[in-house]
């Protein structure tokens, strides 16, 4: 378990991408003007140059890949490499937040992949290994998770996502709508309707994100992690551990009610990238929804918004005219739940254990109408719980009670 | 207070003067009231504005958390819960140096929040922090 292993001898290549690129291009140009019978000696220096440039190029990197290696033991990952500067990164594998196979693009071509691994703390907090074979990858993963591999495929929570499901709920999200409207419109005008392609650009970029990260998109338990992968372009293996979730929620945008779908977002420590965050259900049935959030939370949540609870007084529809009466907030031992919408609907669900700290706002309209809002902060993520537009007593009465 | 009034009037009274001034010696009253005008009001809001905001900017040590208010129109009021504190930050910009003056600012582990104190006086500042990061060690959370 301890020997230093090494990554694919590509991983230089794949690297230095675009170096590697541009000194192709100039070879090939130079081999181009050579055999196209130019032969003036500036074209051979060009040549000489370039073979100079590449053989320098292919040495170095071949010293490089020599000193790239990592090991797994029973407790932490080292990746060791750098040739002039050597760096040693080192993760305690207790400390890990997640840890994952990433594929991009152009390594995809040559099946090879990246171990990801998150630790809490930033932007640069993670290691990347690689690259390595798929198979070498997945196995690394596993490794690095159950301390040896396995192969155990787990409990299927999600079944893959069709394109007949995602395609069309990629369309009836808010970008969806956009992106057609827009392009309908920009088709239907003879004159400007160039004034519409940047907006079709991001929204269609938006709708292909969204089919890109519900393709084939499947979700297994295994032990005490839930293994997700998607992907139409970027092949994505994520691992969750349960017990590092801090926040679920659940969302149904107005058009997917239609059709009954919800999607399921959660909040983990040192997975805040953005603020998509960690999608466990990009799109799915109300069932699979309350069936994940049970798994994940230890508690079974109805969207369906409760009697009881906290809810906004009636004088509230000035400050939140759509909402107002479907308002709530649950506060209970373990859980604090906030349920919301009357067109679209979301209902979001944190441990009141990972409450970092608690807030409440008074804007100027609020002050006249003696109301405020709780904000309650969680980890970096798409979660966030508040307690909206409470009349002033009972946000006091919550504030003190947390 | 004195840092935030020099560090925000002294630009905006300069820039309406001077728009003020440009249109009057174009003599052009137009570009003088659209330019100027809104600059000086502002300004003026501004002299107003900041010495109620510092009034409402303040902190309170409860024995498990700390309060945080501020804000005249747009009020918050934060309750930082000592063992949620992550790491403590002091910073003093220049305008803040000449005046002997710093900004301490806890941060949990989450991004949203209001945790910061502006404007207590240097040694304050720093016994703050000490006594701030002794309860966060003390009363450590994990995540």
């Amino acid at each position: 378990m301890t020997e230093f292993r090494r990554v694919h001898p590509l991983t230089p290549m794949l690297r230095g991408g675009g170096y590697v690129f541009a000194i192709a291009l100039l070879a090939f140009n130079g081999m181009t003007s050579a055999a196209l019978g130019l032969f003036r000696r500036l074209d051979l220096q060009v040549v000489g140059i370039v073979v100079a440039l590449v053989a320098v190029a292919f040495l170095l990197s071949l010293l490089w890949w020599r000193v790239t290696t990592y090991t797994v033991t029973s407790t932490e990952v080292v990746f060791r490499h750098g040739l002039i500067a050597k760096k040693v990164r080192t993760a305690r594998i207790d400390r890990a937040q997640a840890v994952e196979v990433v594929h991009p693009f152009v390594a995809r071509l040559f099946g090879l992949a990246l171990v990801r691994i998150e630790t809490a703390g930033g932007m640069s907090s993670r290691i990347d290994i690689g690259y390595l074979r798929v198979s070498v990858a997945t196995q690394l993963r596993e490794e690095i998770l159950y301390g040896e591999a396995t192969e155990d495929p787990g409990e299927v929570v999600v079944p893959a996502i069709p394109l007949r499901r995602s395609l069309p709920a990629a369309l009836c999200t808010y970008s969806g709508v956009t992106a057609i409207a827009s392009t309908v419109i920009a088709t239907g005008l003879d004159f400007s309707g160039a004034a519409f392609v940047p907006l079709i650009l991001a929204t269609g970029l938006q709708v292909w994100k969204f089919v890109d990260g519900a393709y084939q998109f499947t979700a297994r338990k295994v032990d005490n992690t839930v293994l997700i992968s998607y992907g139409l372009a970027n092949l994505q293996r994520k691992t969750l551990r349960i017990n590092r979730v801090h926040a679920v929620r659940m969302h149904q945008p107005p058009l997917w009610r239609l059709f009954g779908w919800w999607r399921v977002r959660v909040s983990v420590a040192g997975y805040g990238e953005g603020t998509t965050g960690m999608t466990v259900l990009p799109v799915g049935s109300k069932e699979t929804a309350t069936a994940l959030i049970e798994l994940l939370m230890g508690t079974v949540v109805d969207p369906r918004q409760p009697e009881d609870g906290l809810r906004s007084p009636g004088k509230a529809w000035l400050v939140s005219p759509v909402d107002w009466s479907r308002q709530r907030f649950v506060l209970s031992d373990t859980y604090a739940m906030e349920y919301r919408g009357r067109v679209g609907a979301s209902c979001a669900v944190a441990f009141r254990r990972h409450i970092q700290l608690a807030s409440v706002h008074i804007g100027p309209l609020d002050r006249l109408l003696g109301l405020s809002t709780v904000r309650l902060a969680l980890v970096q993520g798409p979660v966030s719980v508040q307690a909206r537009n409470l009349a002033m007593p009972q946000a006091w009465a919550l504030l003190r009670e947390i | 207070m004195s840092v935030r009034r020099w560090a925000r009037l002294p630009a905006l009274l300069a820039l309406a003067v001077v728009a003020l001034a440009v249109g009057w010696y174009l003599d052009q009253i137009l570009l003088a009231t659209v330019v100027g005008g809104p600059l000086l009001f502002l300004a003026l809001w501004q002299w107003w504005l900041i010495p109620v905001q510092v009034r409402n900017h303040q902190w309170c040590e409860l024995e498990e958390e700390l309060v945080i208010s501020s804000g005249k129109f747009w009020r918050t009021l934060s309750v930082i819960p000592y063992g949620r504190i992550q790491y403590v930050d002091v910073s003093q910009g220049p305008l803040e140096r000449r005046y002997g003056l710093k900004a301490l600012k806890l941060n949990t582990a989450s991004p949203v929040g209001n945790t910061t104190i502006h404007g207590l006086d240097a040694e304050l500042a720093d016994a703050l922090r000490e006594r701030v990061a002794e309860r966060a060690k003390v009363k450590m959370i994990d995540l």
